[in-house]
């Protein structure tokens, strides 16, 4: 048995789905018709992954699991591209080569990533924007993407400076 | 009407109008640019100024607004993945790998093209239906809004790349989201786990802004470099071969015309579905499939002439019924009723004038910003050469602002960024965002036009009226048909 982030993914969705099915039974007969029908077939699905994902000899066994593309679309290419590993370099190197470290890497600066901008979404109800926003951008330049300071500075009063513009003054709309 | 045709046009040509024009283009071109943020809200905003302007100019103002979003919102689309409205989600299908090819010129080329194109056309098509529009839009009803979301719905397998299996999971999760809130037809409030934000269901601009623009930007700031990952092809040759593309694959544009248009008539469905749609059939009937989602120029072009193609046929359920076409039209109406103007059918006969204004103003203000996005699109393919690390904190603020801004609730930021995690994971684990859009755009439609048409005819009218009938065929061909070409092929071959 494989415990990983993909298993979560697929064990998260089947709980998603368990919610929608045993929610459904509360409504009339025509409000729960179509969300019964799509959530237990969803249900069905997930389960499936789920199992694919803790086992992969039962996926394995499964062809349409490991399919890629359907109707002959067998030729084109997978759309939802994997993350890019982070350390991985890219094709065109010339921006990356003098490029100082961040702070955190893969996961822990997604996580960082999400929970500053969390942090932003809520701080919209105690500061105005054209506070938050400068904020906001000098802590990711700065302290987790390691930039030069009066760049990022730069960066960070132009967009809060241009949305201003663009709301309060041209458009007059108080947020 | 003719009478009007020449002093109306000769009106809009005066230095005052063309300004207004070009005023209102402009406006409506950066909004559309900001992710969550589109031609209703900058229409909205311009109500006001409006109050004192005679009639025409209004008018002349509002329509440059709402005419060119459907272009500048492509532009966030193909150049960070983050379309600025839901009209222009399929575009980023196609036109964000072009920009990471370094192609991003010849992508916005093409989608400028694209755009005036499929607005010429929806144009042209209004004028000629103008005298039949009563029986077109008449014809239309639920069963055929039904069969409309059926075919949308078919786009998953379609489009079903990756692991088919996980994009359906994807569509089943879209599916379900568009049942929370308020349901139209038993006034029962569905899934809002006790919170009143979501009486008014999961909202569409938060959904895309997130699952396209917010996942991106996570995924950018991990990573060092530019987004494109190529040398950006800066010339203006680039640019030509995008223009020049729309004409190659003229069946392209012309289909994607023809579908923006349709749907545009059809009131309450809009260029979200339109796009979708126009991209399903840009797949369907391309010989070579190869290349779709990973930069294929038929994945803009299609799109980009439905989306703007539908302002044109928006306006004739507009014009003719006084029923909005979408929410654009529907605050045109507030704007022509603030004037006194009485949309309805009496419109077009009482205020010939105004209506051709509508309609001149259509066609200038994106022949403008078709002129306007082509002389940026070379300084615009610089903007992918910057730092991911500078550009998506970047995304995040226009994204999350936008979300913001669009009604004032910062619960539409925690749910943009609850799609943004939810987008990010999708992407990290090869589940598919297009399908869950799809879903999620379609499912309202699909289950209110569903009940209707059982309450009024029983589920017989899907099959027995013609228009439904038909959309069913078309429907069945669109999934079948790579089968079939593919089984030909093979015994082709085996001959």
């Amino acid at each position: 048995m494989i415990i990983s982030g993909k298993s979560a993914v697929s064990f998260g969705i089947a709980v998603f789905m368990t919610v929608f099915l045993v929610g459904s039974f509360q409504y009339s007969p025509k409000s729960q018709l179509l969300p019964l029908i799509i959530s237990s077939i969803g249900l069905v699905m997930a389960l499936v992954q789920l199992a694919a994902d803790l086992f992969p000899a039962f996926e394995q066994r499964f062809g349409v699991l490991r399919q890629r593309g359907l109707l002959g679309a067998d030729q084109i290419a997978p759309k939802s591209e994997p993350v890019q590993d982070p350390t991985e370099p890219m094709a065109f190197e010339e921006t990356a080569s003098n490029e100082p470290k961040p702070l955190l890497e893969g996961n822990a600066l997604a996580l960082a990533t999400i929970a500053s901008m969390l942090a932003f979404g809520l701080s919209l109800i105690f500061v105005p924007y054209y506070v938050a926003i400068p904020l906001f951008l000098l802590f990711m330049l700065i302290v987790l993407g390691r930039q030069n300071p009066l760049v990022s500075t730069l960066i960070a009063a132009g967009v809060g400076g241009f949305l201003f513009i663009i709301f309060d003054i041209v458009l007059n709309a108080r947020m | 009407m003719l009478e009007y045709a020449w002093p109306a046009l000769a009106y809009i040509l005066t230095p005052n109008s063309l300004w207004l024009l070009a005023l209102g283009a402009m406006l409506g071109f950066v909004f559309a640019v900001l992710p969550g943020l589109s031609g209703p809200q900058v229409m909205a905003l311009l109500l006001p100024i409006t109050f004192t302007m005679p009639s025409a100019d209004a008018m002349i103002l509002l329509m440059g607004a709402s005419g060119v979003t459907g272009f500048g919102a492509s532009i966030t689309a193909i150049l960070i993945n983050a379309p600025g409205t839901s009209q222009s989600a399929a575009t980023s299908f196609d036109g964000y790998p072009l920009t990471k090819q370094g192609r991003a010129g010849y992508a916005i080329g093409a989608s400028a093209t694209a755009s005036l194109v499929g607005a010429l056309f929806g144009v042209c098509i209004l004028m000629l239906i103008l005298p039949l529009a009563r029986e077109v839009v008449l014809a239309f009803s639920y069963p055929e809004y039904f069969m409309m979301a059926v075919m949308g719905l078919s786009m998953i397998a379609i489009l079903a790349q990756g692991n088919p299996w996980r994009a359906f999971i994807a569509g089943g999760i879209g599916l379900c989201l568009s049942f929370m809130g308020f349901d139209p037809m038993t006034g029962a409030i569905r899934y809002t786990f006790g919170w009143d934000y979501l009486w008014d269901g999961a909202q569409l601009i938060p959904a895309i802004i997130g699952l396209f623009g917010i996942a991106e930007a996570i995924s950018l700031f991990q990573k060092r470099g530019s987004i494109s990952r190529e040398r950006p092809d800066s010339s203006m040759r680039g640019v030509w071969e995008g223009v020049v593309s729309v004409f190659v694959h003229w069946g392209t544009t012309l289909r994607g015309s023809m579908i923006g248009t349709l749907v545009g008539v059809v009131p309450g469905v809009g260029g979200s579905v339109a796009n979708i749609l126009a991209y399903g059939q840009a797949v369907a009937t391309a010989k070579d499939k190869s290349k779709f989602g990973k930069g294929d120029i038929r994945g803009v072009i299609g799109p980009e002439a439905a989306n703007n193609a539908t302002d044109g046929g928006g306006l004739v359920p507009t014009l003719v019924f006084g029923i909005p076409g979408g929410l654009e039209m529907a605050v045109l109406l507030g704007a022509l009723t603030l004037h006194g103007i009485n949309p309805g059918p009496r419109l077009i006969i009482d205020y010939p004038d105004i209506a051709l204004m509508l309609i001149y103003a259509l066609v200038i203000s994106n022949v403008f910003i078709a002129i306007v996005g082509l002389m940026l699109s070379k300084p615009m393919t610089y903007l992918t050469l910057i730092k991911t690390v500078y550009i998506a904190p970047v995304i995040m603020v226009l994204g999350l602002v936008g979300a913001y801004a669009a009604n004032g609730y910062v619960e539409d930021v925690l749910v943009t960024l609850g799609f943004g995690v939810l987008g990010y994971l999708m992407m990290r684990y090869d589940y598919s965002r297009i399908a869950l859009l799809i879903a999620l755009v379609l499912g309202s439609l699909l289950q209110t036009s569903f009940h209707q048409t059982n309450d009024l005819w029983g589920v017989g009218a899907f099959f027995t009226r013609p228009i439904s009938l038909g959309l069913f065929l078309v429907t069945l061909t669109m999934v079948a048909m790579p089968a079939i070409l593919s089984v030909r092929k093979k015994m082709r071959a085996a001959k």
